[in-house]
């Protein structure tokens, strides 16, 4: 339906992909920064830039996984900081660390299955559906479990500091996460059978249906897989601030990701991109940050023009991946 | 107005009777009859038997209601336990209206309180505008109303709190100690504020203009509003820590807020070299100072506002005068807490249990 | 010719009952008929068809939501609530508006919230800090909200983004900018009192008792009701958000009526900001934290759906209702924010999942539950096959029939010869054909009303008074110029259905009063679907009668099983009808001293009857469009069965009424079967509908069939 509305491109464009054009932007900013702003290309600079964006990427990850199948999971965020702070508070009690971290995998894990439920077999669109659900799952953990909103993360517990603040061989274990999560999610949806069904469902979801992909199940699995890689995410992230301000879940973070995400070429039309497109997100999203960062400018500056540029990703995406817009129903 | 709180009323140990005596006299013929508040005054030859049946018919059944601007942190959990227990104790009603941080939701609270009418309103100003017009018209609508820790623009019946002016004064005089022109230090110095219209925001402001001004060697690097949001301000001091490496000290408003800010800075690898300025006091300043967070803090005695707070309003409705004609400040003690002191008991508070010794 | 029918010995006068009642029935099989007989489905689907009960169920639950909370929270019904409710209500539900005006567009603003707070935030900003008298500030106010919002409708319809990403992200930008001047001036503001009497009224001001905000919402609300509803800009709305191509070929500008509908939303933010400066002065870059959630709630839950295209001014007010009393009530009720997150997040789930659900199996569903099977029974199936001796025994006497028109007419339903021998027969386009000249082969369009024409009848005056379906009874003069006669008739005040319209007039006699009468076979399927009445089985139909003297129309007789056929009787006094399902030929005397009874004629036929004409000879022809099957009497007994057919297998795929095989039947007026005329192989005839007796020969006619069929009678 929508090839009849494909515009060619001609040219470089016609070949080069967005995480290409993303790549050879981040190369050209860093080259820019490495020479105007002091101490930019310093290593330990360089180390806190990717150590600090690793977290956005491990949830870049975990988006990647349902946009590529054509769905958004906006309560990504609510699951995995519910599902952390959770499992800090059950940390102060005498819960040994891996019976709390399961207990916090089973939140998220449930929150998959609501929304690959709610999307798969409601058809409610994914947009409300997970919108919905994110506050849901921190209504009601506040109404019922979380103490308040900030969950203190006990300092005995070595493991989960460790996740978001020891080093492995001198590198911090958030890198080394990021890029073990971004090589798996990238080795199960290039070289399985689940992996490529993923991106046929995100391709044409109704051809997919009658090649005989079980797509409702399928849905269910990618939101439940989606949440469990946000869960490490929110790991790393407690484990670096030493717990985890539930209010997170009210921030722009969600916006964050889904800008990494988008930036990246994994196109909301889904079946496009790849776990490349993602690094390519976040290694722009690092660079500009530490870079908007060491030029001085705040949190709300910042904000605008994170706003900025991925209004011009939506537009650019939408150059490059038309839609056919007039058919085009709500909640796309 | 706020000029008139630059007075500095070192009110340390002043309890709340002096501070009767002192409402006592400035609103002496304040003996209408109102309705809202209690009945008439004893005579002053009455029985004991007489007082204490005044006292407890004019509390009995009444209702004290407390809007704060979102629960879910010690600060607000202390309040509501400090003001439970006194109110319930006198016989009173005691109601919780939880906005959720959410201005609007606020608003629509005092608002429906007002329609309530219960005896005394207790409101935490999310800033100095917008509750101005409902606590003039809560006191016209015969409700004592007793601001806590935060004022609005619209002075009510009393004021509870620390003396924030002061507090910014005694906080920047510190910092000056330690970052200032006799320190082998960049002067540089980090604010990161509440909200910005918050009257604690403005108050604290003020009083650290009144020292900084002095000491012109101090350079306030950035001065950014978290709004009370760790998340906020581990955001903006990881930025501020970027670019000034060298920074001396980081000066938040609320240690809440403040442990996102101390966080960055451990996460730059600054962690003692930065030193972190707060105040408030619940548990996680003494151990943020414990494990080497923060600095310094001051405490404003927190349960006791509490305390105070019931006293004021037990005060308020048997005086009988009418709501609008008192106008006092309570302000608490403030308490430094720092490597010296924050292993002691009640150091700090932390919304459930009473005498706290952080360990 | 005068009737010789028997005396029978004073029939009872009770009406007979609309079914077959078999002999020696028990006390359980009328039971058992009347509980098929009650159809909740029916009212069901009959309710769930009218467009009142859209708004219905949000009504509801608003009024759910009063009588709870006034029950459950203090102090809510109270007068000093309700006013200062809705102050707050009336800021909610202008963005609630805005955003609704943006969802009918077929679009969705989730930046509403954020540019509420900015225009808040600018009005007190001009107001304080730059200094701009109140009046000017408040226009400035808006002119910012139309700039914001004509952000969103650019890039939405211009550059072609997604609107909800697309409103997501200036979301964050304009949250942005709002949390820079926060930064830059709140000092300023905080500390500014604002006296100016206008600014004052804006606030806290009322007219006749109500906030000033609320009564400015009622002025906005009838004045977008009337906007949206009867304006061209409305109706661009709409049929932009129901189908942007159907809209762009109709030769709407797409483009602008989208950007439209983001400024509208822009600017009602930006009126809702003003009440709130107000009402408030609070210049807080918290104001309008995620509202947008609470307001687009509010507008699924008003009924507004995600699909565009539907919704109105009322039902956004209703969803706002609903949402701020939810809120408010809660509040009341000292519970937390976050249980109002939960209750929130939970009525958004149910909300969107019912608004999808239902948007797309309503159809469905109606048309699932709105055919209704009931329990029909019959007696015993007599057999026809040639050498049983039944009158109806299958003989060959319509093989050699001429054809009239072949291949130039379809369907002709009815047929009926005039007085100079011309034959005259309606079909499926919608005219009415007419064949003279030698061999017919003279063929023309004598009428072309536009419905397909059905039972005819020649009045006095010559004119051909004909039913149409769809449209009613229509008279077709001499000079072929048609006039409508009648398509409405006395409404069933007791029935959820509007039945006034003529749905499928059928067949039609005049008697020599010269009154009109005409059955209507079925009142709750279309032309198209009648055959589903037949899958029903229920009274569906009635007999109407036309006075032309007084231009009236008047139900005669309501609550029949498929009244197909209508004949005036030899006697002048009665009527015959024929109701094909029922298999059966019903008497209804309309004057004369057995005026108004009813009775069975004759019934047990082996086949479904069609029309019903007189002889010549003082007997009747009788038109049977197909045969009854053993199966087809089975399944009519298993009411169950049925409906399970219709609910798992496809349409095409059910058990009909076989209609492809029928006769023609001569009956006496003593109700024998006289003679009958059969084509076995159903090569020229198959299904039957009408025939007509003229000078000797016999005309036939048939729904489905391409020709006029005529056999000389001996």
């Amino acid at each position: 339906m929508s090839a009849t509305f494909l515009r060619r491109r001609t040219g470089v464009f016609a070949k080069v992909s967005q995480e290409q054009i993303v790549l050879v932007v981040v190369v050209a900013l860093f080259v820019v920064f490495g020479v105007t702003l002091d101490g930019f290309l310093h290593v330990s600079n360089l180390v806190n830039l990717v150590r600090s964006v690793s977290s956005l990427g491990i949830f870049g990850v975990a988006m990647a996984v349902v946009v590529i199948a054509r769905g958004m999971d906006l309560s990504l965020i609510a699951s995995m900081g519910v599902a952390t702070a959770v499992a800090i508070q059950l940390m102060h009690t005498q819960v040994s660390t891996p019976v709390a971290l399961v207990a916090g995998l089973g939140i998220v894990l449930v929150m998959g299955l609501l929304n690959g439920f709610l999307i798969a077999f409601i058809e409610v669109p994914a947009l409300f559906a997970t919108l919905a659900s994110g506050l849901l799952v921190y209504g009601l953990a506040r109404a019922t479990v979380l103490d308040g909103l900030i969950a203190e993360l006990p300092g005995d517990r070595h493991f989960v500091l460790a996740l978001g603040q020891g080093t492995l061989l001198g590198v911090p274990v958030p890198i080394i996460l990021f890029v073990v999560t971004a090589v798996l999610a990238q080795i199960v949806l290039s070289r399985t059978k689940a992996g490529r069904f993923v991106y046929a469902h995100g391709d044409n979801a109704s051809a997919a249906a009658l090649t005989g992909i079980a797509v409702r199940p399928l849905t269910v699995l990618e939101y439940t897989a989606s949440a469990a890689i946000g869960f490490v995410g929110g790991l790393v992230v407690a484990g670096s601030v030493g717990g985890l301000n539930t209010q997170v879940i009210d921030s722009t973070l969600i916006y964050d990701v889904l800008l990494v995400v988008v930036v990246g070429g994994i196109s909301l039309v889904g079946g496009r991109g790849s776990v490349l497109s993602v690094v390519a997100g976040t290694a722009l999203i690092g660079v500009m940050l530490n870079g908007m960062t060491i030029l001085n400018m705040n949190t709300h500056e910042q904000d605008i023009v994170k706003g900025l540029i991925l209004l011009a990703a939506l537009v650019l995406d939408n150059r490059l991946h038309p839609r056919d817009e007039e058919t085009v129903r709500q909640g796309e | 107005m706020r000029k008139s709180h630059a007075r500095k009323l070192r009110a340390g140990g002043l309890a709340a009777a002096a501070l009767l005596a002192v409402t006592g006299c400035s609103t002496g013929g304040g003996t209408s009859a109102a309705s809202g508040g209690g009945g008439d005054q004893v005579p002053a030859t009455a029985s004991a038997g007489e007082l204490r049946e005044h006292a407890v018919k004019s509390l009995q059944g009444k209702t004290a209601a407390f809007v704060p601007i979102g629960m879910g942190t010690p600060l607000m959990a202390e309040w509501n336990r400090q003001l439970q227990r006194g109110f319930e104790a006198a016989g009173m009603h005691y109601v919780l209206r939880d906005p959720n941080w959410d201005t609007a939701k606020q608003a629509e609270a005092v608002q429906s309180l007002i329609n309530d009418k219960p005896a005394v309103l207790v409101v935490h100003n999310f800033d100095v505008q917008i509750l101005a017009k409902l606590i003039q018209q809560a006191q016209q609508a015969r409700i004592y109303v007793i601001q806590i820790n935060m004022v609005s623009n619209y002075k009510s019946d009393a004021f509870v709190g620390a003396d924030t002016i002061d507090l910014g004064h005694r906080i920047a005089t510190d910092i000056v100690d330690q970052c200032g022109a006799n320190t082998p230090t960049s002067h540089e110095v980090q604010i990161v504020q509440g909200d910005a219209t918050s009257g604690f925001t403005l108050d604290v402001m003020a009083g650290a203009k009144q020292v900084f001004d002095q000491h012109p060697e101090i350079k306030v690097v950035s001065t950014q509003a978290a709004n009370w949001d760790r998340t906020k301000a581990h955001d903006i001091t990881a930025t501020v820590i970027q670019q000034h490496p060298d920074l001396c000290a980081s000066w938040g408003f609320w240690d809440q807020m403040q442990y996102g800010a101390a966080t960055a800075i451990k996460e730059a690898g600054k962690q003692g070299r930065v030193k972190v300025f707060t105040s408030d006091h619940s548990n996680i300043t003494c151990e943020g100072i414990r494990d080497g967070l923060f600095f310094e803090s001051y405490g404003y005695s927190v349960p006791t506002q509490g305390t105070d707070i019931v006293a004021i309003a037990k005060y308020l409705v048997q005086s009988g005068q009418a709501p609008g004609t008192a106008r006092v400040a309570d302000y608490t003690p403030l308490v430094k807490i720092d490597k010296a002191n924050w292993n002691q008991p009640n150091t700090c508070y932390d919304g459930k249990n009473d005498g706290l010794t952080v360990r | 010719m005068t009737a010789t029918a028997p005396m029978r010995p004073a029939p009872p006068r009770r009406r007979p009952a609309e079914r077959n009642v078999p002999e020696q029935e028990t006390l359980r099989g009328r039971l058992r008929h009347l509980r098929y007989r009650a159809s909740p489905q029916q009212v069901f689907a009959e309710l769930f068809e009218k467009r009142w009960m859209e708004p219905a169920i949000p009504v509801a639950i608003l009024a759910g939501v009063i009588v709870f909370f006034s029950i459950a929270a203090p102090g809510f019904a109270s007068p000093a609530n309700l006013l200062s409710t809705a102050a707050e209500l009336a800021e909610m539900s202008l963005i609630c508006l805005g955003m609704a005006v943006v969802m009918i567009s077929g679009g969705i603003d989730l930046s509403v919230g954020a540019m509420f707070g900015l225009c808040n935030m600018v009005a007190i900003l001009l107001i304080t800090v730059a200094g701009v008298p109140v009046v000017p500030a408040i226009l400035l106010t808006v002119v910012a909200g139309v700039a914001l919002g004509g952000v969103n409708g650019v890039i939405v319809a211009y550059l072609k983004a997604r609107p909800f990403l697309t409103t997501l992200v200036t979301l964050i930008i304009f949250r942005g900018v709002l949390n820079l001047l926060d930064l830059y001036f709140s000092a300023k503001t905080a500390s500014v009192f604002v006296v100016d009497p206008v600014w004052e009224w804006f606030g806290t001001g009322k007219v006749a008792g109500l906030p000033f905000g609320f009564v400015t919402l009622l002025v906005v609300l009838v004045a977008g009701h009337v906007l949206l509803s009867r304006s061209r800009f409305g109706w661009h709305v709409t049929a932009v958000g129901a189908s942007r191509r159907a809209a762009r070929h109709a030769g709407i500008r797409v483009e602008r009526v989208l950007l439209f509908s983001y400024v509208a939303a822009g600017a009602l933010c930006a009126v809702a900001g003003v009440f709130y400066a107000a009402r408030l002065s609070s210049a807080s870059a918290r104001v309008g934290e995620g509202l947008e959630l609470n307001v687009l709630t509010a507008v699924i839950l008003g009924g507004i759906s995600l699909a565009g295209g539907k919704g109105t001014v009322w039902r956004a007010f209703i969803g706002a209702a609903t949402i701020s009393l939810l809120g408010k009530g809660l509040l009341l009720m000292d519970v937390g924010g976050e249980v109002l997150q939960t209750v929130l997040a939970v009525v958004l789930i149910v909300a969107v999942g019912l608004d999808t659900k239902w948007g797309k199996n309503r159809g469905k569903a109606i048309q699932k539950s709105y055919v209704n099977p009931t329990l029909l029974e019959y007696g015993p199936l007599e057999d026809i096959r040639p050498g049983s001796g039944s009158p109806f025994e299958i003989n060959d006497r319509l093989r050699d029939a001429e054809s009239i028109g072949l291949g130039e007419v379809e369907g002709p339903e009815d047929v009926i010869v005039d007085a100079e021998g011309r034959v005259y027969c309606g079909t499926r386009q919608g005219w009415i054909l007419r064949f003279s000249g030698p061999g017919f082969a003279t063929r023309e369009v004598f009428a072309r009303i536009g419905g397909h024409p059905l039972g005819m009848a020649f009045a006095a005056n010559g004119d051909l008074v004909v039913c149409v379906g769809g449209m009613g009874l229509y008279a077709v003069s001499p000079d072929g110029k048609h006039r409508k006669l009648s398509d409405e008739t006395d409404r069933t005040w007791t029935r959820l259905r509007d039945d006034s319209r003529l749905r499928m007039a059928d067949d039609v006699d005049i008697t020599p009063d010269g009154k009109i009468w005409f059955s209507e076979a079925t009142t709750r399927f279309d032309m198209a679907d009648w055959i589903l009445d037949g899958v029903e089985g229920r009274p569906n139909g009635r007999l109407v009668c036309h006075d032309p003297a007084t231009g009236r129309t008047r139900t005669v007789l309501r609550d029949l099983v498929f009244p197909n056929g209508i004949c005036a009787c030899h006697d002048g006094e009665s009527l015959l009808i024929a109701q094909t399902w029922l298999c059966r030929i019903l008497r209804y005397w309309h004057s004369g001293p057995n005026e108004g009874r009813l009775e069975i004629f004759m019934d047990n036929f082996p086949g479904y009857l069609d029309n019903i004409n007189r002889a010549s000879d003082g007997t009747y022809w009788v038109a049977l469009n197909g045969m009854r099957s053993p199966a087809y009497d089975l399944a009519m007994r298993m009411p169950k069965f049925r409906r399970r057919m219709m609910k798992r297998i496809p349409r095409d795929e059910w058990l009909y009424p076989s209609m492809n095989h029928g006769c023609v039947a001569k009956v006496s007026e003593a109700g024998e079967v006289l003679e009958t005329f059969w084509d076995p192989g159903g090569e020229k005839h198959a299904t039957i509908t009408s025939m007509r007796e003229h000078d000797g020969f016999l005309y036939i006619g048939g729904l489905e069939n391409n020709r006029v069929g005529r056999i000389r009678l001996t």
